[in-house]
């Protein structure tokens, strides 16, 4: 692709909203074109767009309250304070943000260097962590079965990576596009837990969740990428609604369609092709995930949709008879997604 | 009044439900006030990743709300607040 015979105004366009290699290339040709005919306009504007590579975070406290964000209570460079949860959720972000820039060079999650705010202590025994579309936000938890929100690295990088794809696929939270999306949160939440610990596919528990449930729940997390639907059996919490198959598929109207309990199929697509291949799972299997995430999909894809792009992006990037296409093809097969 | 309020998705994706007959409970009339307070306000469902969402029947009109709205938010707080509610 040349970009430096496209005006300044794509190219500004291509720098801040593509992807990968084409938002570099647009980059280069900014820089380029400001160094050769020493436009100060158009350095200025390179300046812009070319992210710092830092990381900016800020954590703000609810105090129980719903108003958003809050107090600001530690920013970027601030030492740690008494509140296990302000502490969690900057040290989580810091996690997640170096993952995704040093595994996947992206800086933040829109890729240009984005702050990273949260607001703990949100609302009354809280029992939720979400997005919103700007920020995180994380609960306290009603003590009885959930414990604080931010006790588990692998929910805080779910919550951050349900940012980065809205700034990627940005996929349909309903239905086959929802459980993608929740997947794709599900799959990079538990890769910057395994990153963090340098665990291998074998070694990990691949676990989300894990901590999250206080002693007194008969269950080890929330959900389960090695067997889903085993995750917890409780007479209070009930028990884990996840499929690991197409054929058990759930039809629902609740949950948006169901997108935390169908999630569990490519949930565990995921696993198996990170176990075939082995190793460190964000090397290769995380790879052609986030290429798929970032460059791929569209915001109505389906699972069969995911399942094609995984198989055609790990044959570009390892070869059409590689072990790792081959692992993802059958991983695919084999909770009935693919014929 | 007769209210009937579940609560599903969020994070863990779990199902929590809970009804009420306000002529039953105490602090029914509070409740019942919340209530006619939200019902004037819009109700709708929030699609943002992990949000929970709420229905909520009252005498039989059925409202999708993500509690966003302060006034659907403090009735949604007050019913899941209500002791001996299953």
């Amino acid at each position: 692709m040349r970009c430096s015979f496209l005006p300044p105004y794509i190219l500004r366009h291509l720098a801040e909203r593509a992807e990968g290699d084409l938002r570099e290339h647009a980059q280069a040709a900014l820089e380029e074109s400001a160094q050769l005919r020493g436009e100060r306009a158009v350095a200025a504007l390179v300046a812009l767009v070319v992210p710092a590579g830092e990381k900016r975070r800020t954590v703000y406290d609810a105090r129980h309250g719903r108003t958003l964000p809050g107090k600001l209570v530690r920013g970027e460079g601030d030492p740690r304070g008494r509140d296990a949860a302000v502490n969690e959720a900057y040290d989580g972000a810091g996690k997640t943000y170096d993952f995704y820039q040093k595994v996947y060079a992206r800086n933040s999650i829109d890729g240009r260097g984005m702050r990273l705010d949260s607001t703990v202590h949100y609302g009354v025994k809280f029992d939720n962590a979400q997005w919103n579309g700007r920020q995180m936000i994380y609960g306290d938890g009603d003590g009885e079965l959930f414990r604080r929100f931010t006790k588990s690295l692998d929910v805080i990088g779910h919550e951050l990576t349900h940012g980065v794809t809205q700034y990627a696929a940005n996929l349909d939270y309903a239905d086959q596009p929802g459980a993608l999306n929740e997947s794709f949160s599900d799959v990079f939440g538990v890769l910057v837990k395994q990153y963090t610990r340098k665990q291998t596919a074998a070694k990990a528990d691949w676990l989300i969740g894990a901590g999250l449930l206080t002693r007194r729940v008969q269950g080890q997390a929330i959900r389960s990428m090695k067997t889903p639907g085993t995750a917890y059996d409780d007479p209070l919490l009930g028990r884990d609604p996840q499929p690991a198959h197409m054929r058990d598929y759930k039809r629902m109207r609740t949950d948006n369609g169901g997108v935390h309990v169908n999630s569990g199929i490519p949930n565990h697509a995921f696993y198996l092709a990170a176990t075939r291949i082995g190793g460190k799972a964000w090397e290769v299997a995380g790879r052609i995930w986030y290429e798929v995430l970032t460059r791929e999909l569209h915001a109505t894809a389906l699972f069969r949709d995911c399942a094609e792009a995984t198989v055609e992006v790990a044959g570009r990037l390892f070869g059409s008879a590689s072990a790792p296409r081959d692992a993802v093809l059958e991983a695919w097969k084999t909770v009935g997604v693919l014929g | 009044m007769k209210i009937r309020i579940t609560r599903t998705g969020g994070f863990a994706g779990r199902t929590l439900g809970r009804e009420v007959d306000t002529a039953k409970v105490r602090g029914g009339r509070q409740i019942e006030k919340l209530a006619e307070r939200a019902r004037r306000r819009p109700a709708s469902p929030a699609r943002t990743p992990d949000a929970f969402a709420y229905e909520i029947v009252i005498d039989g009109t059925t409202y999708v709300t993500g509690g966003d709205d302060p006034a659907w938010g403090a009735l949604i707080e007050r019913l899941f607040a209500t002791p001996g509610l299953q």
